[in-house]
């Protein structure tokens, strides 16, 4: 078919790409069967340093890899930052009958890293090794049960799969990915399978996410109809074309090519919704909270959850195409973001707020999105990652400190005692709130300013809507989570009636080292010397949520990040949303450093802005 | 065509011979000694495996022409000839029979407790007679297989199987010769208008195929009736929906080797009938008839799937599961090109490598436990860790996740079942999630939970057990992560199946290489021609399909 001909976006082939998704995958291949055989021989499981070594060293250089490769994608000219690495051909369409003819087309195992694979990668790869290291503290009491390397297994696994969605050349290699990361997801979410709960809640996370693929597959089906390939390079290169005819018939339909555009973006956004919580498929990861904590904070808010804004992103030539796929993105978005916060608000789980509120704040993502604003979407994804990895392993601490006490009702007057904790988890409630200066105000003002600007500059008004909807959602953010700070780290400590030094006992000194973590539960440590001193969980636990505070500093580097996608990626699109104009504006930067482009804005931003940094 | 080897120099011959040497050298041996018994039977299709490994590297893969061909006179006066031969679809099950083979001995070591000495013999000609089936060139030699495969099974059943066995084993007997009698009736009613029309008598299947346009050219029903007959008498062995009755009871009852040998190779008898003979003698009659056929295929995606959901005995819920992987894989057949058919050649050989494993994994805990309902268990992860891994891997690959073989069949079935009928493929692909849904399901209330007493105790899997999961595991994950060697094998055979089936199909490829052609020139040129021949293609071909014929 047209395959050979579709612009080739300028790419450089490297030879190690595949070891960033490959190292977390020998990772879990190396502790997994190590302890398949110690258990298979009745041996002791392999000891927790070793599997730390290995589990962590696989994650620590898939990052340095990944930094590496990203200062060589700066080394490259603008307009062709990509790398590029194919392994061998995974398999064969050839001999399909689609528009245009019959197809040549190979599936191959290809990875490709470019602007957007590039924020995922570092993502992925960064707050997934420090949510490994959150967890060599955390698992402590698995680390001596036999566990331990099951659950760094999962981890790896659950990274290599989340690298291949990430950066993967094509649909195949993403939904590989994507469907990887829900199996992952299962297992960690059924870590502690001999509860009947968290078994149930993986199951039931993995058949609605299950429910999501089938539009995924519907859509990625319709795609090969239309375009005779799943190759994401060869889809920029011939987008133009498909948008050039007057119209198309598949099936002996015919319809225009916005008509496809359209329907395809519809079944894509049913997978998005699945993976990535939205109405009404959010279901599942409220539930999946059973999860140890760090399984929350790696793949229920910081990586897995957004694969459907991932997904969205690098099918933006499909959505900046489809005005009635990104009014639907618009508004479940908006929906979602309005409906989830008003749960959140009557959450007394901590880890329930915390979930409702992931599912809100992909809301506004998903808003972001569908008001054609997808760098702004990006953004949030990126901000929303470090400061709910931060939230959650908080929560984490808070949890591991009260005994595996997650209801809020019991918790009270822990600032004093876990001063980093609460340092941390303030400051990230302050950057989920929207509080300028932390980043969560750069990235969710932005969203709701392109929100409202849809309405203000072009008159939609489904953008109006949402956007009344998603600041209602903010001011609920602001509260549920101010509620939950308050409830968790001020007043007095209400557990069980008890004298909180005692009950809500304190971790080990954080000097010393993981091992003095598992002692916190034997009642023997209340008399120890620092039984009755307030006390902070050790180094590895609270210093990964403060590393996760990197996002402080990405409000001024974030959108930058981001904007390399600008170039290279995004189609300019026939939609009635003028899509993406290059370079990027962002709203708020330019109200603090002064530029405003045009003059409408002004009024915008005093609308839409003024409230948020209000918030 | 290759030219006709000797017998003597006939490897899949001697393959195929194998195992029956073998049954007659068992046949010697006192019947007392039991580790003979099973040692022998392992060593035989282990050498039977590794005699046929070497076909893998034989098979040219430029042609679909049938290769290692002999063809002797056998009765002459009815024009039969013992004619063998393979192509690259036949010779896939035939590999798959030979792998599936050792495993189903080795399995039974443990599993068979009494009258070692008849049932390693019955496995031998078991494997004999479906591996006859593949390599047979000849309707006549085809049918002769066909139903000496049915003899072993019905002892297999019959007399190692669970409590209520008889009934099984004879419901299994009378559904199934009642198909093979539709089929033989077919098969005479080709052959005498064979007869008729070119005075030829020839039971070789390149000739009956050669009869299709004749056939379409007769006047009444007569293509009509004979596509039912060829439908019924695969529809049963395959079996969908609604002649699936036999399946599950004589899963449950059948011995866990004969489980495996019904799901791994019985089971795609049905579906190589399909493939091999409805599809190229009545493909216009298939045509005409396929809503019909669509219909029973997407109920038995479906179905197979919402019983499998509701089923307390882990055996049965197989059992159910098989009926929906195998609508999957008729739903490839239908499709009737590249992808679909490819899709569901895969989907045979995953179905047999995914579903003899769960197979084997419900004889494990059924060997220790002697129960196999699903209320019996629960947290056997944390006695049996090694098990559930490999449980894991099992239902992954059931389910499809991509990486492992399930995936690559699914996927392109629904492929190619999308470009031919996209609506029934959108239904098939809800069964997709029913899938995941009761596979997880059982995973969930056999594997985790808490754990009780009893099962606390069960051990875990043994050298021997581990040692014959791990070949499956191997193919599960290099079908999933590199399958192009086999659709390399099987490329050249289907193009030749397409053309059967629809001689106009790769008439557009030329097209599609002019258009790439002046794409590759000016981008905007392609942009019209593009759009007129899609929609010119999509209209033809109703008519086509009458018109040629």
């Amino acid at each position: 078919m047209i395959l050979e001909t579709a612009a080739m976006s300028a790419t450089t082939q490297i030879s190690w790409l595949w070891l960033i998704p490959f190292l977390p995958a020998f990772g879990a291949l190396i502790n997994g069967v190590r302890g398949l055989i110690c258990k298979a021989r009745g041996y002791q499981a392999p000891s927790p340093k070793s599997v730390d070594i290995i589990a962590l060293g696989s994650m620590g250089i898939a990052f340095l890899l990944t930094v590496v490769a990203f200062a060589k994608l700066f080394t490259l000219d603008p307009s062709a930052r990509s790398l590029s690495q194919n392994l061998w051909t995974w398999f064969d369409l050839g001999g399909a009958k689609v528009f245009g003819g019959l197809t040549q087309t190979r599936i191959n195992w290809a990875y490709k890293f470019d602007a957007l694979s590039a924020c995922m990668t570092l993502l992925v790869t960064g707050v997934g090794f420090l949510i490994h290291l959150f967890s060599t503290g955390y698992m402590a009491e698995e680390r001596h049960d036999g566990r331990y390397y099951r659950f760094m297994t999962y981890l790896n696994l659950f990274v290599f799969s989340m690298l291949n969605l990430v950066l993967g050349a094509n649909i195949m290699m993403m939904f590989l990915g994507w469907e990887g990361v829900g199996l992952c997801s299962y297992l960690l979410i059924g870590f502690y399978f001999d509860l009947n709960s968290a078994a149930i809640a993986g199951k039931k996370a993995f058949v609605t996410n299950r429910i999501g693929d089938f539009g995924f597959m519907l859509g990625f089906f319709l795609l090969f109809m239309l375009y005779g390939t799943l190759d994401f390079d060869t889809f920029m290169g011939m987008t133009r074309h498909l948008l050039a005819q007057p119209h198309i018939t598949v099936f002996g339909i015919t319809h225009a090519p916005t008509w496809w555009f359209n329907l395809i973006g519809c079944c894509l956004f049913v997978g998005a919704c699945g993976k990535s919580a939205q109405i009404p498929l959010y279901v599942w990861l409220p539930d999946a909270m059973a999860g140890p904590t760090p399984v929350s904070a790696l793949i229920h808010a910081a990586t897995m959850v957004t694969s459907g804004l991932y997904m969205i992103t690098r099918l933006n030539f499909v959505y900046v195409n489809a005005p009635v796929a990104l009014s639907v993105v618009l508004f479940v978005g908006a929906l979602t973001a309005l409906v989830a916060a008003s749960m959140g608000l009557a959450q007394y789980d901590i880890k329930k707020v915390l979930a409702y509120s992931t599912v809100s704040q992909l809301g506004f993502m998903f808003m972001g999105m569908g008001a054609g604003a997808f760098t702004a979407g990006m953004f949030h994804v990126f901000t929303h990652a470090f400061f709910k990895a931060a939230l959650f392993l908080g929560s984490g601490s808070v949890i591991m400190a009260c005994h595996h006490e997650q209801d809020m009702r019991n918790m009270g007057g822990l600032r004093k005692k876990m001063p980093w904790t609460y340092a941390s988890m303030g400051i990230a409630t302050l950057a989920i709130a929207g509080i300028f200066p932390f980043s969560g105000f750069f990235s969710k003002d932005e969203i709701l300013w392109k929100v409202f600007e849809g309405w203000y500059t072009e008159g939609h008004t489904l953008n109006l809507i949402a956007w009344v909807m998603g600041m209602i959602g903010a001011f609920m953010t602001a509260f549920y989570m101010t509620r939950l700070m308050v409830m968790t780290f001020f007043g007095e400590y209400r557990g069980a009636g008890h004298d909180p030094y005692h009950l809500c006992k304190p971790v080990e000194d954080h000097h010393h080292d993981a091992h003095a973590a598992h002692g916190h539960d034997d009642p023997a440590d209340h008399d120890s010397v620092h039984g009755h001193e307030p006390h902070e969980v050790p180094w590895n636990m609270w210093r990964p949520h403060v590393l996760g505070h990197l996002h402080l500093g990405s409000w001024r580097h974030g959108p930058g990040l981001v904007d390399l996608q600008g170039g290279s990626q995004l189609v300019q699109g026939q939609g009635l949303r003028d899509p993406l104009p290059q370079p990027l504006p962002l709203g708020s930067q330019q109200v603090l450093c002064g530029r405003v482009l045009r003059g409408g804005h002004h009024r915008a931003l005093q609308a839409a802005g003024g409230p948020a940094l209000g918030l | 065509m290759n030219p006709s080897l000797p017998w003597f120099q006939n490897l899949p011959l001697w393959v195929t011979a194998v195992p029956l040497i073998g049954a007659l050298i068992l046949l010697l041996v006192p019947k007392e000694k039991r580790r003979v018994f099973e040692l022998g039977a392992l060593a035989i299709t282990i050498f039977d495996f590794l005699l046929s490994v070497p076909l893998w590297f034989q098979y040219d893969r430029s042609t679909a022409a049938v290769q290692w061909v002999t063809s002797l006179p056998w009765i002459e006066s009815l024009g039969v000839r013992f004619s063998i031969g393979l192509d690259g679809i036949s010779l896939m099950l035939f590999l798959l029979t030979t792998f599936i083979g050792f495993i189903a001995v080795w399995c039974s070591f443990s599993a068979i407790e009494e009258r070692h000495k008849e049932y390693y013999v019955w496995l031998m000609i078991m494997q004999f007679s479906m591996l006859g089936v593949f390599i047979c060139q000849d309707m006549f030699l085809f049918y002769l297989f066909w139903e000496l495969m049915l003899v072993p099974m019905y002892f297999l059943i019959a007399i190692w199987g669970g409590p209520q066995r008889l009934y099984a084993a004879i419901k299994l007997f009378l559904y199934t010769l009642t198909g093979s009698v539709l089929m033989l009736v077919a098969i005479l009613a080709i052959y005498f208008l064979q007869y008729k029309t070119t005075g030829r008598l020839d039971f070789s299947i390149a000739s009956f195929q050669a009869m299709a346009p004749v056939i379409a050219a007769q006047g009444g029903n007569f293509a009509t009736l004979i596509a039912l007959a060829l439908f019924l008498g695969f529809a049963i062995k395959v079996p969908m929906f609604p002649f699936h009755t036999w399946l599950p009871d004589a899963h449950v009852q059948a011995p866990t080797a004969g489980s495996v040998i019904l799901a791994g190779i019985l089971l795609k008898m049905g579906t190589y009938g399909f493939v091999r003979f409805l599809l190229p003698i009545v493909p216009s009659a298939t045509k005409a008839l396929m809503p019909w056929f669509l219909a029973l295929t997407l109920i038995g995606v479906i179905y197979g799937a919402l019983v499998a959901m509701i089923q307390k005995d882990m055996k049965k819920l197989v059992a159910y599961s098989s009926v929906s992987h195998l609508g999957l894989c008729m739903l490839g057949v239908f499709s009737m090109n590249p992808n679909g058919l490819q899709g569901a050649i895969f989907q045979m050989i995953n179905h047999g490598i995914s579903t003899s494993g769960l197979f084997l994994i419900v004889g494990i805990v059924y060997e220790r436990r002697h129960t196999r309902m699903i209320a019996d268990f629960g947290g056997l992860s944390k006695s049996m860790p090694v098990y559930a891994t490999i449980f894991m891997i099992m239902t992954m690959s059931s389910i499809g996740l991509p990486g492992l073989n399930g995936f690559i069949g699914e996927a392109t079935i629904l492929m190619g079942a999308f470009q031919a009928h996209p609506w029934w493929a959108v239904v098939a692909t809800t069964g997709i999630i029913l899938g995941a849904a009761y596979m997880l399901w059982l995973y969930q209330r056999v594997m985790f939970g808490p754990i009780n007493e009893t099962n606390l105790k069960m051990k875990d899997l043994n050298a021997r057990e581990i040692a014959y999961f791990a070949p499956l595991i191997v193919a599960a994950f290099w079908i999933g992560l590199k399958p192009t060697p086999i659709m390399e094998v099987l490329a050249k055979p289907i193009e030749k199946l397409v053309t059967q089936v629809d001689p106009s199909f790769y008439q557009r490829e030329a097209l599609a290489k002019v258009q790439a052609e002046a794409a590759r020139v000016g981008m905007a040129g392609m942009a019209a021609p593009a759009h007129h021949e899609a929609e010119s293609h999509e209209s033809a071909p109703a008519g086509e399909a009458h018109g040629e014929h």
